[in-house]
């Protein structure tokens, strides 16, 4: 991988027709032979990851929830901490997906389907932590306010119970979203597919798409609504869960500043963990063409952008629990930074308010490998970040006698880090049975980039291969 | 004698030629036709008198009913339990 590269305006580089995108997102699924062994060595690593996961799970529901770190005074531990810090990061994917296609951004075409998989993968993840904390999993279903004869009903005044919804919500649309979006590309798959199991497969997914001009009318119309829906969430879900907080009474948590600052952190943990993962993966698949440095740019700028207001925010919560004169709140801030978690304030402070003013220099937005260092450092510094407001507000309450500290246990760690098994799993997994690149949006790009009326262009020609091979829809064999 | 036609096809090596074909097939008075692509070519559904009024109907009608099936999970705050 070379550290840089140019910089150039073009959403597509090289010479490129409907056909050649076509077989290069394909190509990653239907031959088998593309994947190499970097793709081996996450797949594996989370696989493994995964398999402690199960055992940390396994143990955990034998034994109960004792075995992680939480006790009193500090209920609330590494599984809210990784619960916030997965939801959040999901939310680059619904914003990319939802806001920018709203916003008529053509920079979302090659990035949306992996970003829209890496937010389903990280609720999945995000949404292990609250289940497994309740301590009795298998009663989860009494979160929902179904009828029931034990004259039992959830507590809608509680964020707690919103967060359930939201969740839920934000789970349901966003899988509802990517599904919408890969269906063309489903038929696509089966439609050049030689194996008849998988065209099988494919042609079962894509439930008889065979891109008519209905079809695509409907498709719109139907993909719009569902960015629509989509969009209140990208602000609503991170609002809701820092609810968890903001609406309780302790000292740190009860902020007005939370909603708007938690969702600029999603966002900008989001983008971090979408670099992360478009930056090897471009190389490695050699996406370089669809995901260009202009695409990378952007990003970071996103990053940069987001990481500002969530700077802003620590620098509010200093100024204001000052300014509150309330002695609780001005102690609170005392004890987040030279309190016993001191060292966790100052490395949040260098991780989401120093090192991101790197990401101001061009040369350094187009430097992948200290983007991807960067893109680490805001990962944890967002996880800092909820550890400092949970942990902290938790074990400096107002009672001096309450006081406590909170240490993670081995099974706290085997949880966080089988989740980033997971994760990467999932994530690795998918690149080998989805296309990641949003096919037919980038044959639409190229279209509208190419501009209407070449029709005797070298561009124009090189169009027909592809159009005649599709028009046949799913009546005839190419 | 000849059998009778049941339907045409044309492959169109372009996207704008696709769109105007569809507005004049649509002018001359088809109505039977379907346009397949790749990908969305704007207009086309409309050069052949598709609207998709449907769809938004759907979506519209499913809120509602949606929206008030979530009222009916909400609790009865005058129920004593």
């Amino acid at each position: 991988m070379s550290a840089r590269e140019k910089l150039n305006d073009d959403l597509i580089l090289g010479k490129h027709t409907f056909r050649t995108i076509n077989d290069k997102v394909n190509n990653v699924v239907l031959n088998q032979n593309s994947h190499t062994i970097p793709w081996a060595v996450c797949f594996m690593v989370g696989f493994m990851l995964l398999q402690l996961m199960g055992l940390v799970i396994l143990w955990l529901l034998y034994r109960g929830i004792g075995i992680w770190g939480v006790n009193n005074p500090s209920m609330w531990g590494w599984d809210i901490i990784n619960f916030v810090w997965w939801i959040g990061i999901g939310h680059a994917g619904t914003l990319i997906s939802a806001i920018l296609l709203l916003l008529k951004q053509s920079w979302r075409n090659s990035i949306n389907r992996f970003a829209e998989a890496m937010t389903l993968f990280a609720v999945a993840c995000a949404g292990l932590f609250p289940l497994l904390h309740t301590g009795r999993p298998y009663m989860a279903y009494w979160m929902f306010p179904y009828p029931n004869v034990l004259a039992m009903t959830p507590n809608f005044r509680s964020p707690l119970l919103w967060d359930v919804f939201a969740i839920s919500t934000y789970a349901t649309v966003s899988a509802v979203f990517w599904f919408l979006g890969l269906i063309p590309d489903l038929a696509s798959l089966r439609d050049k597919s030689k194996n008849p199991i998988f065209k099988g497969i494919f042609g079962a997914l894509a439930m008889g798409w065979r891109g008519a001009a209905s079809h695509w009318q409907r498709y719109e119309s139907a993909y719009i609504m569902l960015a629509g829906l989509s969009t209140p969430l990208v602000l609503s879900v991170h609002s809701i869960v820092s609810f968890d907080f903001a609406v309780a009474n302790l000292p740190g948590w009860h902020v007005t500043l939370f909603p708007p600052y938690f969702v600029a952190g999603a966002v900008y943990a989001g983008f971090a963990m979408v670099l992360t993962l478009a930056i090897p993966v471009r190389a490695w698949y050699n996406m370089k063409d669809f995901i260009t440095m202009r695409h990378i740019d952007w990003m970071a700028k996103v990053m940069l952008a987001t990481g500002l207001i969530v700077f802003y925010g620590y620098l509010c919560e200093g100024f204001f629990s000052w300014y509150s004169g309330n002695v609780f709140e001005i102690d609170m801030m005392r004890f987040r930074m030279f309190g016993p978690y001191g060292w966790a304030y100052w490395m949040l402070i260098l991780c989401n308010g120093i090192v991101p003013q790197f990401l101001w220099f061009p040369k350094i937005r187009t430097n992948l490998v200290a983007l991807f260092i960067i893109c680490q450092f805001v990962s944890l510094g967002m996880w800092l970040e909820r550890f400092v407001i949970i942990t902290v507000s938790l074990t400096r309450d107002f009672l001096p006698s309450s006081w406590g500290y909170f240490t993670p246990t081995i099974y706290d760690i085997g949880m966080f880090v089988g989740t980033v098994g997971q994760f990467t799993f999932l994530m690795f997994g998918f690149l080998r049975v989805l296309p990641m690149i949003n096919n037919f949006e980038m044959k639409e790009l190229l279209y509208r980039m190419t501009g209407r009326g070449h029709h005797h262009g070298h561009t124009a020609h090189a169009l027909e291969p592809d159009l005649a091979g599709h028009t046949a829809g799913d009546g005839e064999e190419h | 004698m000849s059998q009778p036609i049941y339907a045409i096809v044309a492959e169109f090596g372009d996207p704008d030629d696709l769109l105007v074909a569809a507005e004049k097939v649509y002018a001359e008075g088809y109505r039977k036709v379907e346009a397949y692509s790749p990908f969305p070519v704007h207009g086309v559904a409309e050069a052949l008198g598709n609207d998709c009024s449907k769809t938004r109907w759907t979506c519209f009608l499913s809120g509602v009913a949606g929206g008030l099936g979530g009222y009916q999970l909400a609790p009865d705050d005058t129920r004593s339990v």
